[in-house]
C-alpha cells in the first residue's frame, strides 16, 4: 500500500509531461503555415494534426481490486492520473487522375493513420502504471498488440469509386447510422472503443470496419445504401482482455464496467475457483458478414431513413458451458446474431410562425431481435427482443437575445424488452431484471423490462468567429437517477492550436451505469495543433 | 449531352452578345480626342449606356487624364478611374460596361429597362440585385466556387482563415431542376451548399441551405459535423444570425430574400461615387481577385427595418442596389441610437474570370455573375472580414444528388473532389 508521500509525484510528474508535450507542439510547429500540403503534381495532400489530452481524477479515493495473481483483494490509492494520451492524426487524400479517366468515372484514394501513446502506464510506481498489463495492451497501438482490434494504427483506408449515380466506399471505413446523439440503436455498424467512454469525439472513437459500402443514388434526394462488412468488431472495454484464457484484470482500468470486473473477478477465482473462457470470433466467413441496407430520402419536409442490419451483438457474450453460470465450469466468448431493423426521421418546423418555426424535431426506432441480456442475479444469457425509441427536440434559443444564441437539444430515449425467456428457472432472484452495466452483485445494479434516459446537450459560441465553444451535456437514466454531466470549452487560439478544458462529473448509486464512475469524476485538458 | 450543348450555345452566344454590346462602347470610351461620347445624345444604339436613371439624365464622358471617366447624373457626378483589382474588360472600357445588363433581350432580372427598374417593389430589389443578380445566376444550371474567408484584427492582422467551397443553383427560370425531386420543384427557390476545408477545426463542416419559393417561410438548414460524420438539420438558423466561424450573417450568405420579419422603403437614389475606405474598393483590396466594382452606376437606396414586435440586430440597414446593372453593392448597419455598426461590400465576379464546365473550361459569359468579393468592417469591435474567390465557374457537371444531405458526407477537400 502506497503511502500519501507516493502520490505527490504523480501531479509534478503530470505537469511535466505536459508541459513538455506542449512545448514540443508549439515549438516543432511553424508558426504560419498553411494547414495540409498539397502535392499537385502527383494528386495528393497531407494533413498532421496533434492532439494531448489528459484527464485528472479530482475525488482523492481508494479502490478495492481483486488480484488475479494472489486471487485475494486488496485497497489501494486511486491514481489521479487517468489517461494522458497523445495521438498524431495523419490524413492523407489523392485523386489518381489517370485511373480516373481509364475508368471514365472518379476515383479517390483516403489513408490515416494515427499513432497514439498513453503516457499513464509509464507512472510506475502509482497509478495505472502499477498494472503493467494494462499498458502491454493500452499504452500504444504502434506495438503489434491488440491495439488494432479496437484503435488501429492505420485507421482509415478506403477508395472512394464515384460512376455515375453511384458512390462506393471499399476498404476501412466509419459508416455511421441514425440521427440521434449519444444513443446508438441504428448507429451500429462500428462498434466503440470504450476504454475511455468520456470522449464524444465518434470519428475517433469508433472502430473502422472494413467494408463494401455502396451507395446508389436513385433520385436527387433518394438514395439506397448497401453495406457489407466481412470482419466482425465488438466494441472494446477495460476488462475485455484475455491472456490464457482468463481476463487479464478484473477492475485496474479506471473506466472498468462494475459488470466487467464482476464477472472477470469470479473467472479469476473470487470464489475459490478459476473458470477458464474460450474466446472465439466469428471468421470471415460469408455466413458471418454482417449484412445491411439503408433507404434514404425526404417525403415533403420530413427526411427519413429506413434501416437493416444483420450483425452481430455489440459486445461479446459470455456464455457457461453448461447453460448455467452457476453450474459452469468454464465459458464461451463470442458475439450473437442480430437483427436490426427500424427508422429515422427529422423535421424542421416551418410554418410562419415564429414560435415554433425552426424547432427540429428528431425521432429514431429499431427493433432488435436475438439480442442477450443478462437476465437475475445468476445473470444468465437470454435472447431477448427489444424495441429501442428516441425522441429528440432541437432549438436554437434566446436568439432575440444574444448575438451567438444557444442550440439546445433535448432527447428522450426508451429500451423496450418485449420478448425474453419468461420462465427463466436458472436465472435467480429478480429473473424479470437484467444486469445493468454497473452491476456488481446486488439488485440495484439491475434494470427492468423497461428502461429510459434523456440527454440535454447546450452550446454557445463566443467572440468574434466563433473562436470560443462552450457546450454543456447532461444524461440523466431515469431507472436509477444518475447523472453525467460534461461540461466543456474549447478556444481556437490561433488557426493551428485549440486548446480546451471539460469536466466530466458522474453521480448516483454505485451500482447505477454513470454512479458507478462517481469516483473517476475528472478534470480534463486537450490541446489540437496542425503541425501540417 | 443534350442540355451542356445547349448552355455552351448560350454562353458562347452570349460572349458574343456582350462583346457587340460594350465593344463600340470601349472604342468610344478610350477616344480622348472625339467628340463622341458614351451617351445617347451619340445616337448610340440601345446597348450603350442609358441616358436617363432613375429620372434623371446619365452620362459617360471621357475625363481628363486617360482611363478615366466623367459620370453625370442629374446634378451628381463623379470621376471614374481603373483600380488594380478591376476585371481588365471593366478597367479598360470604364463604367460603360455596367450597361451590358440594361440591354434588350435580358432574362430575369435584368429583363426589364433601365427606366422602369426604379420603379419596383422594394423588396424585389434584393431578390433582383443581390439573390439573382450577383450570386444565383438563373440562366445556370449551378454555380460553384473555392473562396476564402479572413477575419482581421483591430491592428489589421489575420485572426483566422477559413477556406470554403460552395455550390448553388437557382431554379425561378426552370435551369437545374435536375437536382430537385418533381415533388419540390414549385417549392424550392434555391439551393446553396458549401464546406469548410481549413482550419483543421473546421474542416469537413459544411451544410446546405435551401430557399423556399414562399416568402414566408424560412428557408432550411442541413449541417455536417465530421465529429459525428453525420448530417443533421439545423434547429432554426435565423438570418439575423452569424455564419459558422465568420462575422458575415446568414443574411449575407444565403438568406439573400427579402425577409418577412423586415419592412423595406425605398428612400432615395445615388450616383455610386465609393471612396477607398469601403473595403474592396481601396487600391489595395485584394488585387488579385478581379473583379467588377459598382463605380458609376445609379444606386436605388432602400432603407430595410424591422416589423413592430421584431428583434433584429440591426435598428436601419441601408441597402444599395446599382440599377443599371442590378447588382447589390453595399449595405450599412445602424443601431438604435443611429451609429453605424457595420459596412457589408458585395462586388461580383464575371463570366469572363470564371470557367464553364470545368476547373479549366472556357470562359462563361459575361453576363453571368457570382460573388467575387465580399467585405464585413464591424466598426463598433474593429474586426473586418473579407472573403473572395480564388476560382469559380457555372454548370460543372455535377450529379443530381449533389444537394443532398448525404453527399457531404464524402468529406470533399478540393474543389475537383467538390465537383464530381
Amino acid at each position: 500500500m502506497r503511502s500519501s508521500g507516493h502520490i505527490l509525484r504523480v501531479p509534478i510528474r503530470l505537469f511535466s509531461i505536459v508541459a513538455l508535450t506542449l512545448g514540443v507542439a508549439f515549438c516543432i510547429a511553424p508558426g504560419t503555415s498553411l494547414a495540409c500540403k498539397h502535392y499537385d503534381e502527383y494528386g495528393f495532400s497531407v494533413c498532421v494534426d496533434l492532439e494531448s489530452s489528459a484527464y485528472i481524477r479530482l475525488p482523492n479515493v481508494k479502490r478495492t481490486l481483486f488480484n488475479p495473481t494472489t486471487e485475494k483483494f486488496f485497497t489501494r490509492h486511486a491514481d489521479n492520473l487517468e489517461f494522458q494520451r497523445n495521438a498524431l492524426h495523419v490524413v492523407l487524400d489523392g485523386s489518381p487522375h489517370a485511373i480516373s479517366e481509364a475508368l471514365g468515372f472518379a476515383v479517390r484514394w483516403h489513408l490515416e493513420l494515427q499513432p497514439f501513446y498513453d503516457s499513464t502506464y509509464d507512472f510506475t510506481g502509482s497509478g495505472q502504471g502499477m498494472y503493467s498489463i494494462l499498458g502491454d495492451q493500452l499504452r500504444t497501438n504502434i506495438n503489434g498488440r491488440l491495439a488494432d482490434s479496437y484503435d488501429p494504427l492505420f485507421r482509415e483506408y478506403y477508395l472512394d469509386l464515384l460512376p455515375q449515380n453511384f458512390f462506393i466506399r471499399l476498404g476501412r471505413q466509419i459508416i455511421p447510422w441514425g440521427k440521434s446523439d449519444g444513443v446508438y440503436m441504428l448507429d451500429i455498424l462500428n462498434n466503440f472503443n470504450l476504454v475511455n467512454p468520456e470522449n464524444f469525439n465518434e470519428q475517433n472513437v469508433k472502430i473502422p470496419v472494413w467494408a463494401a459500402n455502396v451507395t446508389w443514388n436513385a433520385t436527387p434526394t433518394g438514395s439506397l445504401q448497401m453495406v457489407f462488412i466481412p470482419q466482425y468488431f465488438p466494441t472494446y472495454y477495460a476488462g475485455l482482455q484475455y491472456k490464457g484464457g482468463f481476463p487479464v484484470q478484473g477492475g485496474f482500468g479506471d473506466f472498468t464496467y462494475n459488470s466487467v470486473a464482476y464477472a472477470n473477478n469470479i473467472l479469476n477465482g473470487e470464489f475459490g475457483v478459476k473458470l477458464p473462457t474460450n474466446v472465439n470470433l466469428p471468421s470471415t466467413r460469408l455466413n458471418n458478414w454482417t449484412y445491411a441496407a439503408r433507404w434514404s430520402d425526404q417525403i415533403a419536409d420530413v427526411h427519413y431513413t429506413l434501416n437493416y442490419a444483420y450483425t452481430w451483438t455489440s459486445t461479446m457474450i459470455s456464455y457457461p458451458n453448461t447453460g448455467n453460470n452457476l453450474t459452469a465450469s468454464a465459458f464461451n466468448l463470442h458475439p450473437h446474431r442480430i437483427h436490426v431493423a427500424g427508422g429515422s426521421a427529422d423535421y424542421d418546423v416551418d410554418v410562419g410562425n415564429e414560435w415554433v418555426d425552426g424547432t427540429v424535431f428528431r425521432v429514431e426506432s429499431a427493433v432488435t431481435t436475438q439480442d442477450v441480456y443478462y437476465e437475475g442475479i445468476v445473470g444468465n444469457p437470454i435472447d431477448v427482443t427489444h424495441w429501442g425509441a428516441l425522441f429528440g427536440v432541437d432549438r436554437i434559443v434566446l436568439k432575440d437575445y444574444l448575438d451567438k444564441p444557444i442550440f439546445f437539444s433535448f432527447q428522450y430515449w426508451q429500451d423496450w424488452v418485449l420478448r425474453r425467456n419468461n420462465n427463466c428457472t436458472t436465472c435467480g432472484p429478480f429473473a424479470n431484471k437484467f444486469q445493468d452495466v454497473g452491476f456488481n452483485g446486488g439488485p440495484s445494479g439491475m434494470r427492468g423490462l423497461y428502461k429510459s434516459l434523456s440527454t440535454l446537450y447546450m452550446d454557445k459560441t463566443w467572440m468574434t468567429g466563433d473562436i470560443l465553444d462552450t457546450y454543456t451535456s447532461v444524461v440523466y437514466d431515469w431507472q436509477y437517477s444518475d447523472w453525467w454531466i460534461q461540461p466543456q470549452a474549447t478556444y481556437r487560439v490561433t488557426d493551428y492550436t485549440t486548446i480546451g478544458m471539460g469536466f466530466n462529473i458522474f453521480a448516483g448509486s454505485k451500482q447505477s451505469p454513470y454512479g458507478e464512475f462517481t469516483n473517476n469524476t475528472n478534470v480534463f485538458f486537450f490541446l489540437r495543433k496542425t503541425l501540417l | 449531352m443534350k442540355y451542356q450543348k445547349t448552355t455552351v450555345g448560350v454562353a458562347v452566344l452570349g460572349a458574343v452578345f456582350s462583346t457587340m454590346l460594350w465593344s463600340p462602347l470601349v472604342q468610344k470610351a478610350q477616344s480622348a480626342e472625339s467628340s463622341a461620347t458614351t451617351s445617347a445624345t451619340a445616337g448610340a444604339s440601345t446597348t450603350q449606356a442609358p441616358t436617363m436613371v432613375a429620372g434623371k439624365p446619365y452620362s459617360i464622358e471621357p475625363g481628363k487624364d486617360p482611363g478615366t471617366f466623367v459620370v453625370k447624373w442629374g446634378d451628381a457626378s463623379m470621376i471614374w478611374k481603373a483600380k488594380p483589382w478591376m476585371e481588365p474588360v471593366l478597367a479598360k472600357a470604364g463604367p460603360a460596361y455596367l450597361a451590358q445588363w440594361s440591354s434588350k433581350g435580358l432574362t430575369y432580372p435584368y429583363e426589364l429597362p433601365v427606366d422602369q427598374r426604379d420603379k419596383l417593389p422594394a423588396g424585389q430589389y434584393l431578390d433582383r440585385c443581390f439573390a439573382y443578380g450577383e450570386n444565383f445566376p438563373p440562366d445556370a444550371e449551378n454555380q460553384w466556387d473555392e473562396a476564402v474567408a479572413r477575419i482581421y484584427l483591430p491592428d489589421g492582422s489575420v485572426r483566422t482563415e477559413t477556406d470554403l467551397l460552395e455550390i448553388a443553383s437557382a431554379f425561378v427560370s426552370g435551369h437545374g431542376r435536375q437536382y430537385l425531386p418533381a415533388s419540390q420543384a414549385a417549392q424550392v427557390a434555391r439551393i446553396y451548399k458549401w464546406t469548410a476545408t481549413t482550419p483543421e477545426e473546421l474542416r469537413g463542416q459544411g451544410g446546405t441551405t435551401t430557399v423556399l419559393t414562399d416568402p414566408n417561410l424560412d428557408p432550411q438548414d442541413t449541417l455536417y459535423l465530421p465529429t459525428v460524420r453525420r448530417t443533421r438539420r439545423l434547429a432554426g438558423a435565423v438570418a439575423k444570425q452569424y455564419f459558422p466561424g465568420t462575422i458575415y450573417r446568414y443574411e449575407d450568405v444565403s438568406y439573400l430574400q427579402a425577409l418577412p420579419q423586415l419592412n423595406y422603403k425605398i428612400i432615395g437614389f445615388e450616383l455610386f461615387n465609393p471612396p477607398d475606405t469601403f473595403r474592396g474598393y481601396g487600391p489595395n483590396d485584394v488585387p488579385q481577385n478581379q473583379r467588377l466594382g459598382g463605380a458609376g452606376d445609379v444606386n436605388v437606396i432602400i432603407e430595410i427595418t424591422p416589423k413592430p414586435g421584431v428583434s433584429w440586430w440591426y435598428a436601419k440597414r441601408i441597402y444599395h442596389c446599382g440599377l443599371i446593372d442590378m447588382h447589390f453593392w453595399y449595405s450599412e448597419e445602424f443601431d438604435a441610437n443611429g451609429t453605424m455598426m457595420r459596412r457589408f461590400v458585395q462586388m461580383p465576379m464575371t463570366g469572363s474570370k470564371l470557367h464553364l464546365g470545368k476547373l479549366d473550361g472556357p470562359p462563361a459569359s459575361d453576363l453571368w455573375t457570382i460573388w467575387g468579393y465580399a467585405s464585413v468592417q464591424e466598426f463598433n469591435s474593429g474586426f473586418v472580414e473579407e472573403g473572395f474567390d480564388t476560382t469559380g465557374g457555372f454548370n460543372a457537371e455535377v450529379p443530381a444528388s449533389v444537394y443532398a444531405p448525404v453527399s457531404l458526407e464524402r468529406q470533399s477537400m478540393t474543389i475537383q473532389e467538390w465537383l464530381e
